[in-house]
């Protein structure tokens, strides 16, 4: 055991050594001459409403040119939120001396415990606007607004968390945590779908300006994004809520 | 209209710094929730109403002024929500004598 730690300790300082060594050699951020800023931002800048349709051009680089690499941040996301399940509901069906223990009935909210008509008139009250604003990041975030698929993921996973705090797992208004997990990877085959829907029209993964509408290539593209940012939102959202309820579990269990 | 607005500021930094002087002075959870609660609401509402009216009538302005309702929905309940909570587990106001 000590001796894989004393290993452990080792790759982890060889790691950081060579992770600065690297950090040094890289251009300064706001540097004008370094190869970041002089190819590839202004082609952002310059040519991505034309291109993609999308007036953001932070939409655009995350979820047109490097489509790629936001289906693995989404896989990242569906994979932790998971992992964090599986860990979470693993811990408690045992417990100390080893005897399995049944996973937590439905939980009692706040309104029950200790609730006033103060705290259930607000909730009915902050909901439904949480709710909206979620949608409105997503909806708006390809059109100029800041947002998009994750901070819309994360607002509407706020609301859902509201409700079942205040009303307990038997909220009318809520997504229960084996349902989440299925949304979340809904979610996360909504977004790996849009690109094998280009790949059977004959493009690239993620191309989306090979979709055989009768539109402009920039309102495809607009078109591709915004399904895949629905495809992040689920991701996102459900993940929040399958963790929160796995959480929520284990401290009504202990 | 900027005077005002410094006014509004101002007076919006003086409530939410007396509000963290006694979130550290006060002795119990109680008391310090009731300056969190009250002095952190008011200096909120204060501070971004000072912005609102700097920065002239407008959709901006318009958030501003949806960031104060909800800050005024949120803050208070969150307050009497968790001194609710700890009164019901349990924990004893502190008092003079108990010192």
């Amino acid at each position: 055991m000590k001796f894989v730690r004393a290993g452990a300790l080792l790759v982890v300082v060889v790691m950081t050594v060579v992770l600065f060594i690297g950090a040094g050699a890289l251009p300064a951020i706001y540097n004008p001459q370094s190869p970041a800023s002089t190819h590839v931002s202004d082609r952002y800048i310059e040519k991505s409403v034309e291109e993609t349709g999308s007036l953001n051009f932070v939409t655009a680089v995350l979820a047109d040119y490097r489509g790629y690499d936001t289906l693995g941040e989404t896989t990242v996301i569906f994979t932790a939120g998971l992992a964090a399940v599986v860990l979470l509901r693993s811990a408690q069906k045992a417990d100390s001396r080893g005897k399995k223990v049944p996973l937590a009935k439905a939980g009692k909210g706040m309104s029950e415990r200790f609730g006033t008509i103060v705290l259930n008139t607000a909730a009915r009250f902050v909901i439904p606007f949480v709710t909206l604003y979620g949608v409105y990041v997503l909806v708006g975030g390809g059109e100029g607004n800041p947002g998009g698929g994750f901070q819309s993921g994360a607002v509407l996973a706020i609301a859902i968390i509201i409700s079942r705090l205040v009303y307990g797992e038997g909220a009318a208004f809520n997504i229960s945590g084996d349902l989440a997990l299925i949304l979340a990877g809904i979610g996360t085959f909504i977004y790996a779908f849009v690109g094998v829907l280009t790949l059977l029209w004959g493009g690239n993964f993620l191309e989306y300006g090979i979709a055989p509408f009768l539109m402009s290539a920039a309102e495809k593209h607009s078109l591709g994004i915004s399904g895949i940012e629905i495809g992040v939102t689920l991701c996102v959202m459900a993940t929040i809520i399958a963790i929160f309820d796995a959480l929520a579990r284990k401290e009504e269990v202990s | 209209m900027t005077i005002v607005a410094l006014v509004l500021l101002f007076s919006g930094f003086f409530f939410i710094v007396v509000a963290a002087l006694g979130v550290i002075r006060f002795p119990d959870f109680y008391t310090r929730l009731h300056a969190a609660g009250k002095g952190d609401t008011l200096g909120i509402a204060l501070f971004v109403l000072g912005l609102a009216v700097y920065n002239g009538f407008n959709f901006v302005s318009l958030k501003l002024l949806l960031i104060v309702l909800f800050v005024f929905l949120a803050n208070p309940i969150g307050g009497h929500v968790l001194s609710r909570a700890a009164f019901r587990s349990g924990l004893k106001p502190w008092t003079k004598k108990g010192e």
